[in-house]
């Protein structure tokens, strides 16, 4: 057999040579599937767990000059109905659509939000609400029923009123008093926040006894934004000082942290400074961790109150702290008593309430910690209340008085722990070395349709793999 | 020879023929394998990068720092991590600039949402660090809340490994459920089989949350691998899974229960995440329910069932007024509880009721103070219902601030309830105007006790907030009584602003029984104003009252001053002994005295010359003698 010629094995190499190349070339051209699909993709069937398939529809939307009910049930379809993920995209989807086609948005979108995206509405309605070509009349019809209520009916007063639409005051007559005072005080907030002379000059004309001071005090709550330290000093008297405050801080302490701190520290003998440190610290907690801000907090507070911080403001640091990290709530309170000793201190009482919520093992200890201590009585098992709804009203320090932790306290934390972990909630209850008050307590509220609501042969088939001890107080109770 | 040539030119012009050929039959099938089988070498073009030309093009410069914030996040899909940063930041600021307001949320929500879906295409990890690093604790967990949600529907394995960075139980919690609802987008089995990996303290919650998210695709199945468990371990979950569920998406729920009636009535009880209620998903809930069963009763009634609690507060299916009826009804017929409330399953049950009470109180009170208000009041006295009166007395004053205190306030005081409300009604009239509820108190049907009370808070808000008017109020209301304090109060108040005023307003109008109380008040503002003029003045007053009221502020003033000084002391305690022996009433001279010997004991000023001093009386001496 002749063996191949040279320009044959040539040739060959040539085919090989420009194969190779060309299929390099195809593999450049060739881009990688598309993970996100382009932006007519909004369509149902589409799943929604692929990823970035939200991020690639968020950016449709929003580059798009304008929406309808092609785009939400679109969006539905891939979404589902009452998601996170429907509601951000319908808040985005009605925008445009308001945009672009008020009246349509109105008749058509307003029923899809209300059935499938009800977060949304508020937002909605804020924005229909400012369209000039929307009466309010109809957005007054299409308000949802309670308690969703009062939220669409406060943005659509605050929208209405941004947009100057004055006939707006006059289509309050099928609310009730309270829906009233509240639609007429968020219009003129609104309306204060573009033209305040006007917003003044129209509550001054109200006739109501009860519409005026409530526009009045929409007017106030745009004006603390505005200019806080006139309002803050002219409304001291008031009785709704507080919110006022809480609104004039808010805004302040982003835009001039230092003239807001100089105010509230220039108020130390003031009547109003225990709502002034409030809103201070309740902005202060809104904008950043209040660990983080606590060391000038105190130097504040300290200068505020040289004694000690009142209840108030405890009873709003704590809780926060402890959600951050339960030491740093304890530290604050040591410093607060001025010793490591904190079981005589109201805050310790905040403290196991707001642990009983995120963190009932720790709530557990905490109790532990104060009845163990040396020369402490251990009251957990009893209680010196006379009347529920007493205690239910009582103060930290009232029921640092009457005995913490007591029965009712315990009772607190073996609910919200049922809820959370049963298992160790029981477990923990039942230990050895508790008082079988405590453990009868925990297995009745767990039992109770009060409390837990287990059925009792869920529980006994639960307690069936548990230590003996338990297993038998469990039966013991369920007489099964 | 020539023909020869021409022979090889052809074969070699034949031979370049055939080589061009095999080039591109190899090129052709090389492209062709190429296109269909190869790996792309270059990445692909994302649809948030748009394609083709314009600013959305891939190769397109990213907008500038300062660009607005939207055109910045239609070019994520170009950034990397270092421009993801800049834009978080972007978004922190204006966040920051917006106040954090409920509209500003959904669009940041959105923006955090296409951010993070690029950054955990390129990291996830350095994404939650990110996330991490904001400073607004809003912000940050939602910034926590997209990331997890991104990189759980890309990587949830990495991704639930460093939930431990995330300090604070709240904010792991919230990143671990937005985790474990990507994770069963992705996977559903895999989500929750991942749940018990990822925190024991939280496995309730988190299989509660996969299973509700897995209930939305698949309520069946989900249900069914829920309640593997035995017991209450599988039951617990599956139960907050379908009540989370039914409040997410109540139509999606009513059609499951529809389409599989079979697991549908073998569903463990119900339970109702309080986290998961919100107004909005509560009306929605009511609509669905009406819906359904063709009233809101009647849906109540099938929820009852299903929940198999008597009562359940959060969701609130009636009307309140109804509501609350319903509940002291339904407590009237509880057997269990004794007359006296003692420890164990007793006590959780009035516990039980007292919250409930409370909480229904308020909620009537949301929408109609007053009926709630009058409900209250029809309670029985051991409820204690008066402790609740002032919270919802305070609501009523927030909805109708003219005309609420009024009508507390000539309600009938008889009743605990009514009278605690008025008191905080009382306050409220008198803090907005006390001057029109001095006035208003004879037309107000109060006891005496209440109407006492309510005229000293209006008085003494007065004399604070405008003393001048108290002041004419009084001349023009010669016989009604007003506290001496709050006369005191205002005089002084207005002394420190228009002394003569207050001067003239004292010698002229005050009431001779209060007439020198009142010009001691003055003078110590004087004093305090203008040393010198005062005692000018001291000395052009006529021997009397007024006079000796006004040495004996300058006495109380000076020994205060020679207190502090020894230099002063030593000139200043003579002339108070001087003083203090011109007073005419004995039991006053002789204390005046005492605390001037007293004080120049004090600071070492011989007082021996004083006690031989010519105009002072012999009984005087006498008992500073015996004192000494």
């Amino acid at each position: 057999m002749p063996l191949p010629q040279p320009g044959g094995i040539v040739n060959l190499l040539l085919v090989f040579l420009f194969g190779g190349g060309g299929w390099i070339l195809a593999a450049y051209l060739k881009t990688a599937p598309v993970r996100h699909p382009e932006k007519e993709s909004i369509a149902a069937g589409v799943p929604r767990n692929e990823p970035g398939i939200f991020a690639a529809d968020a950016l449709h939307i929003l580059a798009a000059d304008k929406a309808e009910a092609k785009e939400f049930d679109d969006l539905l379809a891939r979404y589902g109905s009452g998601t996170s993920d429907l509601q951000l995209l319908a808040v985005a989807v009605m925008e445009k659509w308001t945009a672009s086609d008020a009246a349509g948005a109105l008749s058509a979108g307003l029923p899809r939000c209300k059935d499938h995206a009800p977060g949304a509405l508020p937002r909605v309605m804020a924005l229909l609400g400012s369209r000039p070509e929307i009466p309010v009349t109809s957005l007054m019809a299409a308000l949802p029923s309670e308690p969703l209520r009062r939220e669409c009916l406060s943005a659509l007063g605050e929208a209405s009123g941004r947009a100057s639409k004055s006939d707006a005051l006059a289509q309050t007559g099928a609310l009730t008093p309270g829906e009233r005072t509240l639609f007429v005080r968020e219009w003129h907030r609104g309306r204060a926040a573009g033209d305040l002379p006007a917003a003044q000059k129209s509550a001054a004309a109200l006739t109501d006894s009860d519409d005026r001071p409530a526009a009045r005090l929409g007017c106030l709550l745009a004006r603390a934004v505005t200019e806080p330290e006139a309002v803050l000093r002219e409304s001291a008297n008031r009785e709704d000082f507080p919110q006022i405050a809480e609104t004039a801080f808010h805004r302040w302490l982003a835009r001039d942290s230092g003239a807001a701190w100089n105010f509230a520290a220039s108020l130390k003998d003031d009547l109003r400074v225990t709502d002034i440190a409030k809103a201070i610290v309740k902005a202060e907690m809104e904008r950043r961790n209040l660990s983080e801000t606590m060391p000038e907090l105190t130097t504040l507070l300290g200068r505020l109150f040289p004694a000690s911080y009142p209840a108030e403001l405890t009873g709003m640091m704590i809780p926060a702290l402890a959600a951050e990290r339960g030491e740093n709530a304890q530290k604050f309170i040591e410093q607060q008593a001025g010793s490591p000793d904190i079981r005589r201190h109201a805050g310790v009482a905040v403290l196991f309430d707001t642990l009983c919520a995120i963190d009932p093992p720790a709530a557990w200890r905490l109790a532990e910690f104060c009845v163990q201590a040396e020369g402490a009585k251990d009251g957990r098992a009893s209680h010196q209340w006379i009347s529920a709804m007493k205690r239910d009203l009582a103060t930290p320090q009232q029921r640092l008085e009457a005995g913490f932790p007591d029965f009712t306290d315990m009772s607190n934390l073996a609910q919200h722990w049922l809820k959370v972990d049963p298992p160790a909630a029981i477990t923990a209850f039942c230990s050895r070395g508790v008082d079988p008050v405590l453990q009868r307590m925990v297995i009745e509220t767990a039992l109770s349709t009060s409390g837990a609501n287990i059925p009792a042969e869920e529980l006994l088939e639960w307690a069936k793999k548990q230590p003996a001890q338990i297993h038998d107080a469990i039966k013991a109770r369920t007489g099964k | 020879m020539a023909h020869h040539r021409h022979r090889e030119r052809t074969k070699t012009k034949h031979a370049l023929l055939l080589r061009c050929l095999c080039a591109l039959v190899g090129l052709s099938f090389g492209l062709a394998a190429g296109l269909y089988f190869s790996n792309p070498l270059v990445e692909a073009v994302n649809a948030m990068q748009g394609g083709g030309a314009g600013p959305l093009a891939k190769n397109a410069p990213l907008p500038p720092m300062g660009a607005p914030l939207q055109e910045r996040v239609a070019a994520v899909g170009r950034m990397d991590d270092d421009a993801l940063i800049g834009l978080l930041s972007a978004m922190q600021d204006e966040w920051t600039r917006s106040g954090g307001t409920p509209e500003a949320e959904f669009r940041t929500m959105l923006n955090l949402r296409i951010l993070f879906s690029r950054w955990t295409d390129l990291k996830g990890l350095k994404a939650l660090k990110g996330a991490l690093g904001l400073k607004d604790p809003r912000l940050m967990e939602m910034a926590l809340e997209a990331a997890m949600t991104e990189w759980g529907l890309r990587d949830m394995l990495a991704a639930s490994q460093s939930l431990t960075l995330i300090p604070g139980t709240l904010s792991r919690q919230r990143a671990m459920t937005a985790l474990v609802r990507a994770g069963v987008r992705r996977s559903p089995v895999q989500g929750l089989a991942i749940t018990g990996k990822m925190g024991p303290d939280a496995a309730l919650l988190l299989r509660r949350t996969a299973g509700a998210e897995w209930m939305s695709r698949d309520a069946t199945h989900a249900l069914r691998f829920l309640t593997q468990e035995p017991g209450m371990n599988g039951t617990l979950p599956a139960g907050w899974a379908l009540g989370q569920w039914l409040l997410e998406d109540p139509a999606g729920f009513m059609a499951w229960r529809k389409k599989d009636p079979a697991a549908a009535n073998s569903m463990p009880r119900m339970r109702f995440p309080e986290d998961t209620i919100s107004p909005g998903r509560l009306t929605r809930l009511h609509a669905e329910l009406a819906k359904e069963f063709g009233t809101l009763d009647g849906g109540a009634a099938w929820l009852l069932k299903a929940s198999g609690a008597p009562n359940l507060y959060p969701l609130q299916l009636k009307a309140p007024l109804a509501a609350a009826q319903a509940e002291m009804d339904a407590w009237g017929n509880t057997p269990a509880p004794d007359s006296k409330p003692e420890v164990s399953l007793n006590w959780l049950i009035y516990t039980s009721h007292a919250r409930a009470v409370r909480m229904l109180a308020l909620q009537l009170a949301e929408s109609d103070p007053a009926a709630a208000l009058k409900w209250l009041a029809s309670l029985p006295a051991k409820e204690e219902p008066e402790l609740l009166a002032p919270a919802v007395a305070l609501k009523w004053l927030a909805q109708a601030p003219a005309s609420a205190p009024g009508r507390i306030v000539s309600s009938d005081s008889a009743n605990p309830v009514m009278k605690a409300a008025a008191g905080v009604a009382a306050r409220s009239l008198v803090q907005a105007d006390p001057l029109k509820s001095l006035e208003s108190v004879a037309t107000l049907s109060l006891d005496e006790k209440a109407a006492e009370s309510l005229k000293a808070a209006a008085f003494s808000e007065l004399a604070s907030r405008s003393p001048a008017t108290l002041l004419d109020w009084i001349t023009a209301h010669p016989n009604s009584p007003v506290p001496a304090a709050a006369t005191a109060a205002a005089v002084k108040a207005l002394a420190r602003t228009d002394l003569p005023r207050a001067l003239q307003w004292v010698q002229q109008k005050a009431a001779p029984a209060e007439k020198a109380g009142l010009m001691a008040s003055v003078f110590e503002t004087m004093l305090r104003n203008d040393r010198d003029a005062a005692l000018e003045y001291l000395k052009s007053l006529p021997a009397g009252k007024e006079r000796e009221a006004a040495m004996l502020v300058q006495l109380n003033a000076d020994i205060e001053i020679a207190q502090t000084d020894t230099f002063f002391a030593a000139n200043l305690l003579p002339d108070c002994f001087e003083h203090a022996l011109q007073l005419s009433a004995d039991e006053e001279r002789l204390k005046a005295l005492r605390r001037v010997i007293q004080c120049m004991k004090q600071m070492r000023v011989p007082e021996e010359k004083m006690l031989s001093h010519p105009n002072l009386r012999a009984a005087d001496r006498t008992a500073l003698l015996k004192n000494s």
